[in-house]
């Protein structure tokens, strides 16, 4: 097993090579440099030639490209060239922002299907599935930019239940921070929760016709404890699976919701970054969230390895 | 001053044949005009200490206000750098200069300049100011402040290596030379008054500072110190307790956070949870005012505005009708009324309408008209938008990210000329991908761009824009004769009766030819809460912290 | 935001291997009474279609033009959807903006149909280096999220209606031919293929003859999900002032536009999110209608 694992973490090497080097292309095609940000139009060709040679940007672009390579092999993720802070630095401030509205939000995507996906696949056919499957399809469909000013508007400009803007550090106070918070988790969480909820309910379906269900309910054990023993329990194991699926998506939907809710994590800074074409900060971003999304690749292959089917069943009669 | 001798005149005219013959770049001809003394009236007069030998204004002591307290500012945007000898972008000033000090200072209640870190200085020669710096000022990290940092800081601008956009500021400065810890002398290439205008904006590092350091952990001797920066999220400066200017600031701490939605940052304001909001959109200052816990802090000069940069090197725009067909199409009046709420108005000059050198005819100068922009068309080969071989008369209007008073402006703009058949590209952009189109590649039509300096001396209003002829900056990169003619003559000319049909002639000019379009004027503002006192809207956007205090 | 698809697609390919096999037209026609979640989906879609399609009739105003008297308007009688900051009727524009919407989407899908799903075929089919090769690639465009790397690409070709088609169909590729190659994958250990090659038949006649019209299910579901989230990014991109430019009428950047507004005009951003989501929905109700009548084992449940 370990061994698996760690094969499959050595795959994942070549594939951030890979994405830093696109990325390293892409970025460089795109018109413009920091030095025109810095700068701005006054500039002459005079002071844009010394704000590059200073910021290094004179250099080739695969030499610029192999000093990245070389300094981050070493540990080293550069320095931003706009704020000259270092990158490792920006990462570790923004990244557990999203992560912190990451998590929230798949908690309250967990918290929502777990029991929505139960209930509609047990009560299969009533009002309750009818609503649950809705509610499933609504948050699928619902644009997240959308339904994020949406709330804005309701709970903040006209309620005023909640703050506008800003990020307030769970340590610094814990409940103005999930008060601040609140809209952009349950936005992201919503959309979240329409998949989870459908995936939950099928699986609960097809494990409840499965031969070890029937026998235990032919043995005569109580519904509840059918449902909760041996239903919930064997589709819960390839939903969690499920939940490490939803690493990149997490990331994508916090890029656009971040930019709605003024938070500053990693979205954030990654578009920011492409903005001013800060490169050393672009690439730093990508690599961590490359990193981050194949980890979680192979946590998912170990875990569906884990569950085999066959595992699953015998587990199950036994 | 009022009699000019011929070896001045002489000098000048040298100077301006410099400029046309594009060796001497138009800000430096102001620079060394005005040094020569003949830009005179205005605001630029009130500034420029006159040559010679001249006490400097000691500073006057500071209204009494109530020290305790943190304010939050709220500012558009992280500042980009924080070697504020590099970034000209207004939130890196207003945060910045709470950090460093000046020489000298631009006080915006009388637009006087006036000594900080300088205490007085006096013109030796012509081209020698001796400077006596203040006595017992410490740098933040426990530097005493001396000579040697004012001639770190200029040498350190000046320097190629540094590429800072304020070396041509400071142009002027031969070298600096330490006399003692306390004087130091700067030595001018010619004579040039107004250099203690140009050191206003150059915020004096200490002698050990580095790039690094500078990037990091700003050390300067300002009323507040560098506290700690969360990009994205917070600057908080701290009070400097050893603060040179006794019992000031009056702020404990000042904290910066960047919202770039507008909207959001003035529901933060009328929540009460942030005391200043540095330039709100024009639209909602009508419900600033009309809310009785917010103000409003309007700049006391009058000067800013918009223009459409029109790009001279290729067609479209290098045809003369086709420019003027443009500005007809080029609604102002609505432009202001449907976006700004009417804070603002058409105006076609270079200058504010209340301005001496402002030219009547620019009152009904271009007004909304499609017939006359169907007419031009016409007469430049394009009726109905289309050449006689049937192509399409297309042009592109771009903008930096940001402005959405541009977009819509531009919008407006695209509307009406598809009613004549001109088809108009938006092009919203990022500002680097803006920069290089307008600076670089001239891939561009029209542009969006603020114009400032519409009240100040009209030779300097000339010189400080990206957009009159002639010169290396003029971004629209349009050459006429009779303009560049008329900006000398300007400048040359001392009386300001005898300046007013030279400037009226210009603009007649200038409406004749269109270079560019100018679009209308309006007042920036800051939106402060109710109980923020001693607050004065900095025209330099360096906002001053220091004497600022809460009244609750 | 693709991502979030993946596992709905990858399972109902699992499900299709059983389910398919034995052709797709006849389970879809006996099971022709149970289609209602799918032909909800084809309402819904069927209606934003005929918008499309008859925008100038239905339209009341030019979505283009503005009226400076009528700036900002509540919905009214005149103006179903209230006026925007220039005073055109967002009804109009909205109705219009179906159009814009649909060109992007269809065009990304195509393109990611067209290159993807003979990518995927192809590596699953012939497995080995081209397959780790190919699943290497993809996997690096996996783990980079979509949106980014659609600003990156518009950063490139400019924003506008053809960066926007070009950056759409390009992220949606890797997860077009992975679904296509695990359907081939799931295919080709089939009998029939099996007996097949013993037969004697090309590759190319086994890929394209007996073995793509098997996956046919599987890619029509893809397509229809995948153009619910072609959309989505979209009309993301529009909001993030990357889409159709002005004044083309897009859902995306006339509801950007409209959160400068939102305290004093609420229904400029109102009306073309209610558009976004009502079209998005009608593609996942009939997506997902379509997967359960080709799924016989979903439908005895």
């Amino acid at each position: 097993m370990t061994r698996y694992v760690l094969s499959r973490l050595l795959q994942g090497v070549p594939v951030l090579f890979l994405i830093s080097a696109i990325v390293f292309g892409v970025v460089a095609l795109i018109p413009g440099d920091p030095a025109m940000v810095v700068l701005g139009q006054g500039a002459t060709p005079e002071n844009l030639a010394a704000v590059r040679e200073r910021l290094g940007l004179d250099q080739p672009l695969p030499v610029r490209y192999a000093t990245w390579l070389g300094q981050v092999l070493t540990g080293d993720l550069g320095t931003s060239i706009l704020s000259r802070q270092p990158v490792a630095e920006l990462i570790g401030r923004a990244l557990p922002i999203t992560l912190y509205l990451s998590g929230l939000a798949l908690l309250l995507a967990v918290a929502i299907s777990i029991p929505a996906g139960t209930i509609a696949a047990l009560k299969r056919n009533t009002w309750a599935d009818l609503l649950f499957t809705a509610w499933a399809f609504l948050g699928v469909s619902v644009p997240g930019f959308w339904l994020a000013i949406m709330l804005i508007y309701l709970f903040g400009v006209r309620l005023q239940w909640v703050p506008l803007e800003g990020y307030v550090a769970p340590t610094a106070d814990l409940s103005a921070s999930l008060r601040t918070m609140a809209l952009p988790a349950f936005t992201l969480g919503v959309f979240l929760s329409g998949p989870l909820t459908r995936y939950l309910r099928s699986s609960v379906l097809e494990t409840s016709v499965q031969e070890f269900v029937v026998v235990a309910r032919a043995k005569g054990l109580a519904e509840r404890q059918v449902i909760g023993r041996h239903v919930l329990r064997t589709s819960l194991l390839p939903f969690i699976t499920m939940l490490g699926l939803q690493v990149g998506y997490l990331l994508g939907g916090a890029v656009v919701i971040e930019n709605v809710f003024a938070l500053p994590g990693i979205g954030d800074l990654a578009v920011s970054a492409i903005g001013n074409r800060d490169y050393p900060v672009i690439q730093g971003v990508v690599l961590v969230v490359a990193a981050g999304v194949v980890a979680a690749n192979v946590l998912v292959d170990v875990l569906y390895a884990a569950l085999d089917p066959r595992i699953r069943l015998d587990r199950g009669s036994g | 001053m009022a009699s000019v001798d011929r070896v001045r005149r002489g000098a000048i005219n040298r100077l301006v044949d410099g400029v046309l013959a594009g060796r001497v770049d138009r800000r430096e001809l102001l620079r060394r005009s005005a040094a020569l003394g003949f830009v005179v009236p205005g605001v630029l007069l009130i500034r420029a200490a006159p040559a010679g030998a001249q006490e400097g204004t000691p500073e006057a002591s500071p209204r009494a206000g109530r020290p305790g307290g943190t304010l939050r500012a709220i500012v558009v945007d992280d500042p980009k750098s924080l070697d504020i000898q590099i970034t000209q972008l207004a939130q890196s000033r207003n945060v910045m200069a709470s950090v460093y000090e000046t020489l000298t200072f631009l006080d915006p209640a009388d637009f006087k300049t006036k000594g900080r870190l300088a205490s007085s200085w006096v013109f030796t020669e012509p081209t020698k100011l001796d400077m006596t710096l203040q006595a017992g000022v410490v740098f933040h990290g426990g530097q005493p402040f001396t000579a040697d940092d004012v001639k770190f800081t200029i040498e350190y601008v000046k320097s190629p290596q540094t590429g800072s956009p304020n070396s041509t500021i400071i142009e002027a400065i031969e070298s600096v030379e330490v006399l003692d810890p306390l004087t130091v002398r700067l030595n001018l290439k010619s004579p040039w008054p107004a250099i203690l205008d140009d050191l206003s904006t150059i915020q004096i590092y200490s002698k050990d500072a580095t790039i690094a350091t500078i990037s990091t952990s700003p050390n300067g001797t300002g009323p507040f110190t560098w506290g700690e920066w969360i990009p994205g999220d917070h600057i908080t400066l701290k009070k400097n307790p050893n603060y040179w200017r006794p019992g000031l600031p009056y702020l404990d701490e000042l904290v910066f956070r960047p919202i770039k939605e507008k909207a959001t940052s003035l529901a933060v304001m009328e929540a009460g949870d942030a005391e200043v909001f540095f330039t709100p959109e024009l639209k909602d200052k009508a419900a600033i005012d009309g809310n009785a816990t917010l103000k409003s802090a309007p700049s006391l000069l009058n000067d800013a505005g918009y223009i459409l940069y029109l790009n001279n090197n290729r067609l479209p725009m290098s045809d003369q009708n086709l420019r003027l067909a443009a500005s007809y199409a080029l609604d102002r009046r609505t432009f202001f009324e449907a976006f700004l709420s009417g804070q603002g108005q058409k105006n076609t000059s270079p200058w504010a309408a209340q301005h001496w050198p402002y030219n009547p005819i620019n009152d009904t100068a271009f007004e909304y008209d499609l017939d006359r922009t169907r007419e031009y068309l016409a007469a430049a080969g394009y009726a109905d938008g289309k050449s006689s071989d049937g192509s399409q008369l297309t042009m592109n209007i771009v903008f930096p990210k940001g402005y959405p008073e541009w977009r819509q402006g531009s919008e407006m703009f695209q509307a009406a000329m598809a009613e004549v058949g001109v088809d108009v590209a938006v092009e919203e952009l990022e500002l680097a991908t803006w920069i290089d189109r307008i600076v670089n590649t001239d891939e561009y039509d029209l542009s969006w761009d603020y114009h400032f300096q519409r009240a100040v001396d009209p030779a300097w209003t000339l010189s400080l824009a990206f957009f009159y002829p002639p010169g290396p900056q003029n971004i629209g990169r349009y050459k006429d004769e009779e303009l560049g003619k008329l900006i000398q003559e300007g400048g040359r000319t001392l009386e300001q009766e005898a300046r007013v049909p030279i400037y009226h002639r210009f603009q007649e000019r200038w409406n004749e030819v269109q270079p560019g379009l100018i679009v209308g004027e309006f007042v920036y503002y800051h939106a402060l809460r109710a109980d923020v006192e001693g607050f004065e809207t900095d025209p330099l956007g360096f906002q001053d912290f220091s004497e600022v205090w809460l009244n609750q | 935001m693709a991502a979030a698809s993946n596992w709905e697609l990858t399972r109902s390919l699992r499900r299709q291997e059983r389910g398919l096999r034995h052709g797709f037209l006849p389970e879809l026609l006996a099971t022709a009474g149970r289609w209602k979640t799918f032909s909800a989906g084809v309402l819904i879609v069927g209606l934003f279609v005929l918008a499309a399609v008859a925008a100038p009739v239905l339209a009341p105003f030019d979505p283009a033009k503005p009226d400076y008297q009528a700036l900002r308007q509540p919905p009214s009688q005149t103006h179903l959807f209230g006026t925007d900051d220039k005073g055109r009727d967002i009804f109009s524009r909205v109705v219009f903006g179906t159009r814009v919407s649909f060109t992007i989407a269809l065009v990304a899908v195509a393109i990611a149909t067209a290159a993807g799903v003979p990518i995927g075929l192809i590596v699953g089919y012939l497995g080995g280096w081209p397959d780790a090769v190919v699943g290497r690639l993809i996997d690096a465009m996996f783990a980079f999220p979509v949106i980014l790397l659609a600003i990156a690409i518009l950063a490139v070709t400019g924003v506008g209606l053809t960066g926007a088609i070009v950056a759409i169909g390009l992220v949606a590729i890797p997860e077009f031919a992975r679904i296509a190659r695990a359907a081939m994958v799931g295919e080709k250990e089939h009998d029939y293929v099996l007996a097949a090659r013993a037969g004697g038949c090309s590759p190319a006649r086994i890929v394209f003859r007996q073995i793509l019209p098997n996956t046919l299910g599987a890619i029509l579901v893809l397509i229809s999900l995948g153009f619910a989230f072609a959309i989505l990014n979209e009309t993301a991109l529009s909001f993030l002032g990357l889409g159709a430019q002005p004044p083309t009428p897009s859902w995306g950047a006339d509801l950007a536009a409209g959160r400068r507004y939102l305290r004093e005009a609420p229904w400029m951003s109102l009306f073309p999110g209610l558009a976004i989501f009502f079209l998005v929905l009608g593609l996942n109700l009939a997506g997902d209608g379509l997967r359960d009548l080709a799924d016989p084992r979903r439908q005895r449940q």
